[in-house]
């Protein structure tokens, strides 16, 4: 594909980062009490990475997840996709670059219970109003990428957990993301599906994806070429390997 | 969203509606029943719109038939006058109708007719072995058409009945059903008022007088117990000059402040003062009964638009439970890339398929109803095409203005808390 991973000594700055957080926290209130889940963070991430975010429970993983992911905004800090600053930019084209720029994978799969495969996977191109018959073909092939074409028509509770991850993968790929952010998508699965999972997210980033999983799995973990530590709310390595 | 031309604007909102369906139908008995609330809410104000509309009807077509544009002249006594009060006559006699008649003085009436009584309140009317107590009325020509009155069978009286004083009379449905045992066709026959025999020459046209009777507007008097002789034939058995009353009709309904004032004037002149006349028309009962029924009209709508109301409010509520029950979803949606107004659409479109569902449902519910009264009643009930647009459009107003509430909470979601949530 592409983008070589850049090595620091060589020419990276010819490369535009993809995900890039500059000072970036983020406090909760519980009560009086105020929680700091992210502290100081900077992350520079280029295209085409495949990172892993480890670290204990609690240390902030997933606020960062969300944080990169639009769906929260920092207390402090910037944070650019794409060379797109998020600090401004209203509601409206918050939602526009989650649904361009962005595809989510959950841990707990969060598909719509009403909707069938397929119409989950349609989900984000209706948001973006894709036209019903390039949208029908696109899902499709979403479907097909992730070896689901044959139940296109299930409702997700009559489909397996793997099942419903592979799903999930074809909604957050359709849109043609620039990034794949996964928060633990292994986690509810057998070691069968994780695999499968894994393979999928590999190939996405092969293709030129950039991937950003956060596992507590140091065999998933080892799929990445980049590993982050978090404690405490701070990166503590940034392993490249 | 960018919609990329009109047949996708139509495809969009055909699967958003689908989606609101396929929402709706999760919970079947929920939805149901706030389907039923905004019903009954439309049926109660579609029936109460409709029937005061047909009690408007059915109340003027009476008023109507005794003549919206007719009115009486006649002396008024001053009772705390008794100079006044004692003074002999009527205050219109013969020549007073005449002149009238001739002089073109009241511009604003079509058409006059004298109007003689007896002094009793009833006269015996025989016919035959049998005996009634009638109204008896001695009348002119232009009476028939002055009251609104219809020959049903047999003929008025002609211009030589008058003149002539032909003993020719016609009588009222009360009087056929009393004095000729129900008999059909009692043109012909002959009737004795005061020793004198009449010749029955045709029979009124029932008038009915539901609302006048029950306003206390006829005291007693039943005009279907009339019977009519020439005004002329009647003086002469009585042995006077001059009328009762005189009736006339005006031009427009608008005139007849004017035209009782007209007549006035011209009998005061003509008596110099001696008498004062009082005039009385059908306006005093018109607009009674335009006070009661925009009274019944507007308290019946207004009582019925609670129940439209609590109908709205079931909406606000299953659509609030809704939303909390899917927040997950929610924030699901705008993971994805959903924009705070999609969110907002998809509840308030469900509202909305809830309330158009729930108008439907009402429209149905109170036509069977208006069928119903309308037979059981007689009234005439009839529902105009512009009732159940109303009724239609107040039934999506109502979603849409309780489905905002929960709507616009839905939208104001974080999307990290609302993905969060179980
Ligand atoms: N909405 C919230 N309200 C209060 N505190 C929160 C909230 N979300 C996260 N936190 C706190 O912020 C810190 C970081 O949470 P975060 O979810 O990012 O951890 P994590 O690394 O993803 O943990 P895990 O591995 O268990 O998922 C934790 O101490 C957590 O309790
Ligand atoms: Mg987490």
């Amino acid at each position: 594909m592409t983008y070589a991973i850049p090595n620091l000594s060589g020419n990276q700055r010819t490369v535009r980062p993809v995900i890039q957080l500059e000072g970036v926290s983020k406090a909760y209130s519980v009560g009086d009490a105020s929680i700091v889940a992210l502290n100081n963070v900077s992350l520079t991430i280029y295209p085409g990475e495949f990172v892993a975010v480890t670290g204990a429970s609690g240390s902030g993983k997933s606020t960062l997840m969300s944080l990169i992911g639009c769906l929260d905004r920092p207390d402090q800090g910037n944070i650019s996709l794409a060379d797109e600053p998020l600090g401004l930019i209203n509601d409206n084209r918050v939602a526009a670059v989650r649904n361009r720029k962005i595809g989510f994978i959950f841990q707990s799969f969060n598909l719509i219970p009403r909707l069938t495969a397929l119409h989950n996977v349609e989900l984000p191109m209706i948001y973006a109003g894709i036209p019903p018959a390039q949208r029908l073909q696109r899902a499709k092939i979403a479907l097909q990428i992730v070896g689901m074409q044959d139940r296109a028509l299930h409702s997700p509770s009559q489909l397996s957990g793997g099942q419903q991850q592979r799903i999930a993968i074809a909604r957050a790929l359709v849109n043609n993301p620039d990034v794949i952010l996964a928060d633990e998508p292994t986690g509810s699965l057998d070691a069968a599906n994780v695999d499968e999972v894994m393979k999928l997210l590999v190939q996405l980033n092969k293709k030129g994806k950039t991937v950003v999983l956060v596992t507590h799995d140091m065999q998933v973990a080892n799929f990445a070429e980049r590993t982050i530590f978090m404690r405490d709310g701070n990166i503590v390595s940034d392993i490249r390997r | 969203m960018i919609a990329h031309s009109f047949s996708d604007i139509r495809a969009y909102l055909r699967e958003s509606f689908a989606e609101s369906m396929l929402a709706l139908k999760e919970n079947r008995v929920r939805t149901l029943m706030s389907i039923i609330g905004v019903a009954v809410g439309i049926t109660a104000v579609m029936t109460v719109g409709i029937v005061s509309q047909g009690g408007r009807q059915y109340v003027f077509s009476e008023l109507e038939s005794f003549g919206l544009k007719t009115l009486w002249i006649y002396r008024e006594r001053d009772q705390k006058n008794p100079l006044d009060y004692a003074r002999e006559g009527s205050g219109i006699t013969n020549e007073d109708y005449e002149a009238i008649l001739s002089s073109g003085c009241c511009t604003a009436i079509k058409q006059f007719s004298a109007v003689v009584y007896s002094q009793d309140w009833q006269t015996t009317v025989k016919m035959g072995s049998l005996h009634a107590r009638v109204n008896v009325e001695g009348v002119d020509r232009n009476y028939l058409a002055i009251n609104n009155d219809q020959i049903s069978q047999g003929r008025a009286f002609s211009e030589e009945d008058i003149r002539r004083r032909q003993a020719v009379a016609l009588i009222g449905e009360s009087v056929r059903k009393t004095l000729f045992n129900n008999h059909p066709l009692p043109i012909g026959k002959t009737l004795r008022i005061d020793n004198m025999q009449f010749t029955v020459i045709g029979l009124l046209k029932e008038k009915k007088r539901d609302f006048l009777t029950s306003m206390g507007a006829t005291q007693g008097f039943d005009v279907n117990n009339r019977v009519l002789i020439p005004y002329t034939l009647y003086q002469q058995m009585l042995g006077i000059q001059d009328v009762q009353t005189l009736q006339a009709e005006v031009q427009d309904q608008t005139l007849i402040t004017e035209g009782i004032a007209q007549i006035q004037a011209f009998l005061s002149k003509q008596h110099r003062g001696r008498f004062k006349y009082r005039g009385d028309s059908m306006l005093e009962w018109t607009q009674l009964a335009n006070r009661i029924l925009y009274g019944i009209s507007f308290i019946g709508v207004l009582a019925a638009s609670v129940s439209l109301v609590v109908g709205g409010i079931g909406i606000m509520n299953i659509m609030t439970t809704a939303v909390v029950e899917r927040t997950r979803e929610i924030g699901i949606r705008m993971a994805i890339g959903a924009r705070r107004s999609n969110i907002l659409w998809q509840f308030l479109l469900e509202a909305a398929v809830i309330s158009v569902l729930g108008g439907v449902l009402g429209l149905i519910l109170g036509l069977i109803v208006l069928v119903a009264l309308a037979n059981w009643s007689g009234f005439p009930l009839r529902p105009d095409i512009e009732l159940i647009l109303v009724a239609f459009g107040v039934a999506v107003m109502v979603g849409l203005a309780s489905g905002f509430y929960p709507a616009r909470r839905a939208a104001k979601m974080k999307p990290v808390e609302a993905l969060r949530y179980d």
